[in-house]
């Protein structure tokens, strides 16, 4: 499938503080991405991973240039955008109070999913996570993995065809991060257009289709995992990574 | 898609009130805890008071008799007490006699109440004493004399620092009073006075208005407050919770990138605190009314309870606007705060200064038709009361209610727009960590130093005043507190005198500006202060106060001079136009600079109602230092400004009425010269770039 | 016990205390600026409620004056800001007029009866006034009338007194003075008697809170609470720290409390009280501060103990919050009701906490030292803090109380495992 869900132009962003003056956190990125790839975005923390994705799930606004999201424009359409799109971070929680039932329902309710369709798609969800036990537990008493579960099916509780995951498995434990791995492949089968950041260089190996390297805002490389390897005749990917990284100022890995 | 809209709306605040309703311990607190709490409050103090009248009534007090013809004091006492008992039937006075080796000693160990002290003709008390009750207690008016007396005198000597002791020479006082006017009569009656005496001039109070009409005005006063307290109360939690708890549980982000609009998000909220708060207002309410209904509280001095279903109506209806400002405030403090904590750290003030307008009805004699009535919250508070009264002023009416209802709205909006203000919903973006030199220490903490300041000074000036000589006491707020504190800070925080005071010359033509707008400021600044006199008229016998304290007579005039015009030109300028000017700059923008340093200004001269012509000047002091780039100016122009309003005080009587032209004139004249020295402002002056770089002419 | 170790935990708990911002407004900040603020506030209110006062000229109509009380007009005249307007008309001018004070057109409306002769030269005047109680404006316009007839009867009854022969001394039969023996000091002392202990008490309990809180359900919430838990001092010292700590913010936050109010009330209050015609001078004795420290230290040891065991049972600090408020008003509460001038310092009150510190401390201020109901106060504090601790104790042994893991509170913990021994065998540590 090649068509081209998200296209970002020159995607800016410039932060103003009185102490630092103007920092650029992101430097005018270019990339795209298609229906049923994962693209990664590799980087150090406070290389810019997690503003370029608030930017484009339309928390934080550009600076300057613009991102087209499904043809739909973050600058000009941020509400269509937030439709068409499912965010997960690891830093985003879930509202105790509710059950796990209610929470898949809610999301999808408020994200335009129809509501006559609501209650078998949240169904479905349970059933597919695996969430059936629990499914009317309040999420203040997961355990952990359980909740993790409930923040998938409620990130795709709307049916979004594109996907951003920022760093979604830190601080989890072995089982639970391959789980994971193994759930967003399954999305990408289904057709849908992931974007996802992380800092480890071995996720980054067994998921993404294509990898972007970003440094100090910058994007310094973009392409499948193979054509990197040819390119810097590197094979391991933190190899990759310093080639490009080191060739500007010493990586800091914060 | 409006259908989808309210879909949305309903969704959100659907969600909003499930959760609440889970939290189990908060709902307790907020709703079962005041039902509890209140009533007994209530029941607790009525059952207090009920103890009090019970004691005075039975207690007995015991007394001692001193002074000349102690056989006739005590036939005076007899008759007083049978004249009081006959009187008050249901309230006798009960008095004991004790036989005292010496009463004062007596009276100050508590073994007595009171003590009565006779003395026979021409007693000559030439001393003041403190209070005159001849002409019976209940006028009020302050009969202090000093007069040389003739004739027997009673005097009730007594404690007042003891309730019994004062309760029991008010009734043994007014019991002699009674007896005194008594005899007064009988010489009337015996030396064939025609008419009864007592018949001679009676009078009859007669309450036109009706017993709804009090209940009204005494309910009217207090609901507005009562409302706010309950609906403040029951709708903080919510509040503090819904974005900045969302905030720091990081549930906000993910509601951001939702579909869901920012509008949407803000309604569903702020429609959640709404409801919550108004639920339990009313709860409180009712609550408060069953146990009345029940007279399980009993009313105070038999106030009957009926308002007509109308005038309920209405007032229910007046108050959904107050609860939409109100549980807008809340939301709106709520999203600027980062976490739970911090919300609740702003609430408390804010929760202060949303009272205040509610205080309004208990002033007397404010009207709806005035400028209350487009003040938000103040004017529905006004109108409950007038509504509560019977009187409906149907147009002020209408504008009150839309007024209050737009502030909601605007509240709302501004809520809404921290929704989208990056450095508030995303945490991690202002950095925390950074060090500071010292130079951001000063700019963050200039305000809090100040602040301390301020208490420091408050609390000197008032425990000296009036005590100390003119000079003394300015040489003590000037040099030691305020150039003291300015140098302490300059060296804490090793700022550069020169840049920091902006210790340079400014331009030639800037000084005969000076010379010409100090005036004209002295002018407009009384303007203002007689417009604001108009709207918060100060008391006259305050007024006098003033007056008396600024022109001190013994003082040569050099001295005066340079104690109230030079001394303070000099130090309050690098005080306020030097230090603080140059913590606010960096800070904030020049217009907000003015404005703020202005007002911190005038808070030092501590009166209220100086408050709005201090800060006038305080302002255009501030704004002269700022676009000169030079803080001589601003010294003599203050120090002009001083020595003009000496001069106009002790040497000319009165100048109260410039007239209008002077006025007009005046502001004319200012406006020009601040107009033109910002024009001609210096290319680096402060007021363009707060780097504060030297300024090179 | 070791002292040392628990210094060190003590330190800490203040050093990071100190910097956490609400905490010092709260425990510092609040207590120190409130009085001023507020005593500043007030007393603008109230001159300016006097302002609004003096502003209202009372427009008043008399009807029915008869000619021989003609000065009685010139009298109500006399009075400032009285505007007197004689209503010469016929009958069906008293309800006319009536209305008009029901609508608030006038202010009050002097009905005169002064009998049908009008030929004697002394007649009797029954007055009528009426007014409108739900206008202000109308109550002060009745308030200066009244004031006005008062002397004007006065007036008359001495003048026929003159005419009847009686000299003025007989006339005044004796004089009536009353003499307050009270000093000045003594007269500060009482109001301050009054006011300080309800504030005192408010301040030591909202001192309290936030450490208290903070540093139970506060550390469980920044997840510290296991780092604590698991180093190597023991649990019983940690406690101990945590309890000194919280007790030392609320015996700072009553000491500043009362000194604020000492500096502040004596400026605002002055002005206010000057009107009264009694000079009243606001301080305490040196002999009682001693007393007052004492006071503050044992109401922060007993408030400190009950909002810890209350609050180290919520894992947020918005739980424990609201876990510590029934704790908060109930020793609110009853502090309100001692506000009284004339409850005395019994036996009675002594057994109670809370009350018996504050009743100890009105009396320290007014410089009556009740030395054994002082005793069985102190006692009995001491008692209620060896009983928090003896409950303290108790609910460390619970593993999941200690981990954080119980959910429930501390009645809710009494319940299960003291009173209702064997339903719930949690493992024990012992």
């Amino acid at each position: 499938m090649e068509s081209v869900t998200i296209d970002v132009r020159g995607l800016t962003k410039e932060f103003h503080e009185k102490s630092r003056g103007t920092i650029r956190a992101v430097d005018a990125i270019d990339f795209t991405c298609s229906a049923g790839e994962i693209f990664g975005l590799l980087g150090a923390n406070g290389a810019g991973k997690t503003t370029t994705l608030r930017m484009l799930s339309t928390i934080l606004e550009p600076t300057a240039g613009t991102a087209l999201m499904q043809g739909f424009d973050i600058r000009e359409d941020p509400e269509n955008v937030r439709r068409i799109l499912g965010f997960y971070s690891s830093t985003t929680a879930l509202y105790p109070r509710l059950t796990a039932r209610e929470t898949i329902g809610f999301f999808g309710r408020i994200n335009g999913y129809s509501p006559d369709k609501i209650v078998s798609r949240v169904e479905y969800l349970i059933q597919r996570f695996g969430i059936v036990d629990y499914a009317d537990v309040r999420v203040d008493k997961l355990s952990q993995g359980m909740k993790q579960k409930v923040s998938l099916a409620r990130t795709v509780a709307h049916d979004p065809p594109i996907l951003i995951f920022d760093e979604p498995t830190v601080g989890l434990d072995v089982l639970n991060a391959l789980e994971m791995q193994e759930v967003i492949r399954e999305f990408r089968e289904e057709g849908k257009t992931i974007i996802f950041s992380t800092h480890i260089m071995s996720e980054a190996e067994r998921l993404c289709n294509r990898i972007a390297i970003i440094h100090q805002g910058k994007l310094l490389a973009c392409d499948t995992l193979e054509a990197l390897r040819r390119e810097t005749g590197k094979r391991y990917l933190e190899d990759i990574f310093v080639h490009y990284a080191g060739h500007k100022e010493d990586v800091v890995w914060a | 898609m409006n259908n989808g809209k309210s879909n949305i709306i309903r969704t959100l605040l659907k969600t909003e009130l499930l959760m609440l309703m889970r939290d189990r311990r908060t709902v307790f607190m907020s709703i079962v805890l005041p039902l509890i709490v209140m009533p007994i409050m209530m029941f607790g103090s009525h059952w207090i008071t009920e103890r009090r009248t019970k004691k005075i009534v039975t207690s007995e007090y015991s007394f001692a008799v001193q002074g000349d013809s102690l056989d006739y004091i005590r036939n005076v006492i007899r008759s007083a007490r049978a004249t009081y008992d006959s009187i008050h039937t249901d309230n006798p006075l009960r008095i004991r006699e004790i036989e005292a080796e010496s009463p004062v000693d007596s009276l100050a160990s508590a073994a007595l109440d009171f003590i009565v002290v006779f003395t026979d003709s021409t007693g000559n008390l030439e001393s003041p004493v403190l209070s005159d009750t001849t002409s019976g207690a209940e006028s009020g008016s302050d009969t202090m004399t000093s007069e040389i007396l003739e004739g027997p005198l009673f005097t009730l000597k007594f404690r007042a620092d003891r309730e019994k002791s004062r309760i029991g020479m008010e009734r043994i006082g007014e019991a002699f009073r009674l007896v005194r006017e008594d005899s007064q009569y009988t010489m009337l009656r015996e030396r064939g006075f025609s008419i009864d005496p007592v018949e001679m001039i009676s009078t009859e109070e007669k309450n036109i208005a009706s017993t709804e009409q009090v209940a009204g005005l005494r309910i009217g006063r207090l609901a507005a407050l009562f409302f706010l307290l309950f609906m403040i109360s029951g709708g903080a939690v919510v509040a503090n919770d819904t974005i900045a708890g969302e905030k720091e549980r990081g549930t906000l982000e993910t509601l951001l990138t939702s579909a869901a609009s920012r509008t949407h998000i803000i309604i569903a909220k702020h429609l959640a605190i709404f409801i919550v708060g108004i639920g339990i207002a009313t709860i409180q309410s009712l609550n408060l009314l069953i146990y009345v209904a029940l007279k399980l509280i009993p009313l105070p001095e038999n106030m009957v309870f009926e308002i007509s279903p109308g005038t309920v109506f209405m007032v229910l209806l007046f108050m959904l606007p107050v609860a939409a400002v109100v549980s807008g405030i809340l939301l709106l403090v709520s999203a600027y705060a980062k976490s739970y904590k911090e919300a609740q750290l702003y609430f408390f003030p804010v929760f202060l200064f949303s009272m205040v307008p509610a205080v309004v009805p208990l002033f007397p004699g404010v009207s709806l038709r005035s400028i209350i009535a487009i003040i938000p919250v103040a004017n529905i508070a006004l109108a409950v009361k007038e509504m509560m009264v019977g009187q409906f002023d149907w147009l002020m009416l209408a504008v009150s209610w839309l007024v209050t209802m737009g502030a909601a709205i605007w509240i709302s909006r501004t809520a809404e727009r921290t929704l989208s203000t990056e450095h508030l919903i995303v945490p991690g973006i202002e950095d925390e960590g950074i060090h500071y030199n010292k130079r951001e220490l000063f700019k963050r903490q200039v305000l809090p130093v100040f602040a301390i300041l301020w208490v420091i000074f408050f609390i000197l000036s008032m425990n000296t005043e009036g005590k100390l000589d003119l000079r003394v006491q300015l040489a003590l707020n000037l040099i030691v507190l305020f150039l003291g504190a300015s140098l302490v800070m300059i060296r804490r925080y090793r700022l550069d005198p020169v840049s920091t005071l902006q210790l340079r010359l400014p331009r030639i033509f800037v000084w005969p500006l000076v010379i010409i707008g100090a005036p004209a400021a002295l002018i407009v600044v009384s303007a203002l202060a007689q417009l604001v006199n108009h709207v918060i008229p100060m008391p006259s016998e305050y007024l006098k106060s003033l007056e008396q304290y600024l022109i001190p007579e013994h003082i040569p005039v050099w001295q005066l001079v340079f104690f109230t015009s030079i001394l303070p030109g000099v130090v309050e300028e690098i005080t306020f136009r030097g230090v603080l000017l140059r913590g606010l700059r960096d800070r904030f923008g020049p217009g907000t600079t003015v404005i703020v340093s202005g007002l911190i200004f005038a808070a030092f001269h501590v009166a209220l109602f100086r408050l709005v012509p201090t800060a006038f000047l305080g302002m255009v002091l501030a704004l002269v230092t700022l676009v000169t780039g030079s803080i001589y100016p601003a010294m003599l122009w203050h120090a002009l400004n001083n020595g003009i309003s000496l001069f106009l005080g002790s040497y000319i009587e009165s100048v109260t009425d410039i007239g209008t032209w002077g006025y007009i004139a005046g502001f004319l004249i200012l406006g020009g010269v601040l107009i033109l020295l910002a024009r001609t402002r210096a290319p680096r002056s402060l007021w363009s770039d707060s780097s504060g770089k030297s300024v090179d002419y | 016990m070791k002292f040392s170790e628990i210094f060190v935990l003590y330190q800490r708990e203040i050093r990071s205390a100190l910097r956490e911002r609400s905490i010092v407004v709260n425990s510092f900040l609040i207590p120190l600026f409130m009085y001023p603020i507020l005593l500043w506030v007030m007393f603008t209110g109230m001159t300016f409620i006097r302002g609004q006062e003096e502003r209202f000229d009372s427009h008043v109509v008399i009807h029915g004056l008869p000619r021989q009380h003609a000065a009685f007009a010139d009298t109500l005249n006399q009075i400032e800001r009285l505007q007197l307007r004689i209503d010469h008309g016929t009958d069906s001018s008293d309800i006319r007029n009536v209305e008009a004070v029901r609508d608030g057109v006038i202010d009050a409306f002097l009905n005169i009866d002064s009998g049908s002769d009008s030929s004697e030269s002394l007649v009797p005047m029954r007055i009528s006034v009426a007014f409108n109680e739900s206008r202000e404006k109308s109550v002060i316009a009745r308030d200066r009338i009244l004031d006005g007839i008062r002397r004007y009867r006065t007036g008359v009854l001495t003048e026929a007194s003159h005419h009847l022969g009686i000299t003025p001394v007989e006339w005044n039969v004796f004089t009536i003075r009353s003499e307050n023996t009270a000093t000045s000091v003594q007269m500060g002392r009482f109001l301050l008697g009054l006011l300080l202990p309800l504030f005192f008490i408010i301040m030591v309990s909202i001192g309290c809170m936030h450490p208290a809180v903070d540093t139970t359900a506060g550390e469980r919430e920044r997840k510290t609470w296991e780092t604590l838990m698991s180093s190597a001092v023991s649990r019983i010292n940690i406690v101990i720290a945590k309890y000194w700590y919280v007790a030392t913010f609320g015996c700072i936050a009553g000491v500043l409390n009362l000194a604020a109010m000492m500096f502040s009330i004596r400026g605002i209050m002055a002005p206010l009280l000057s009107g009264s015609g009694s000079e009243i001078v606001f301080s305490i004795s040196l002999s009682s501060i001693p007393l007052l420290i004492l006071g503050a230290i044992l109401l922060s040891g007993f408030i400190a103990a009950g909002m810890m065991l209350f609050a180290s049972f919520a894992t947020t600090f918005k739980e424990g919050q609201s876990m510590v408020t029934p704790f908060y008003m109930l020793t609110i509460l009853p502090a309100i009701f001692i506000g009284q001038p004339d409850i005395d310092f019994s036996l009675g009150l002594a057994v109670v906490p809370v009350v018996n510190v504050a009743m100890m401390v009105r009396e320290a201020i007014m410089g009556s030292y009740q030395w054994d109901l002082i005793g069985v106060t102190v006692v009995v504090s001491l008692f209620f803090i060896a009983l928090s601790s003896i409950i303290a104790r108790f609910i460390l042994q619970f593993e999941d109380v200690i981990i954080g893991s119980y959910s429930g509170s501390l009645i809710s913990l009494l319940k299960e495992r003291y009173f209702g021994r064997g339903s719930r065998e949690p493992n024990r540590r012992v």
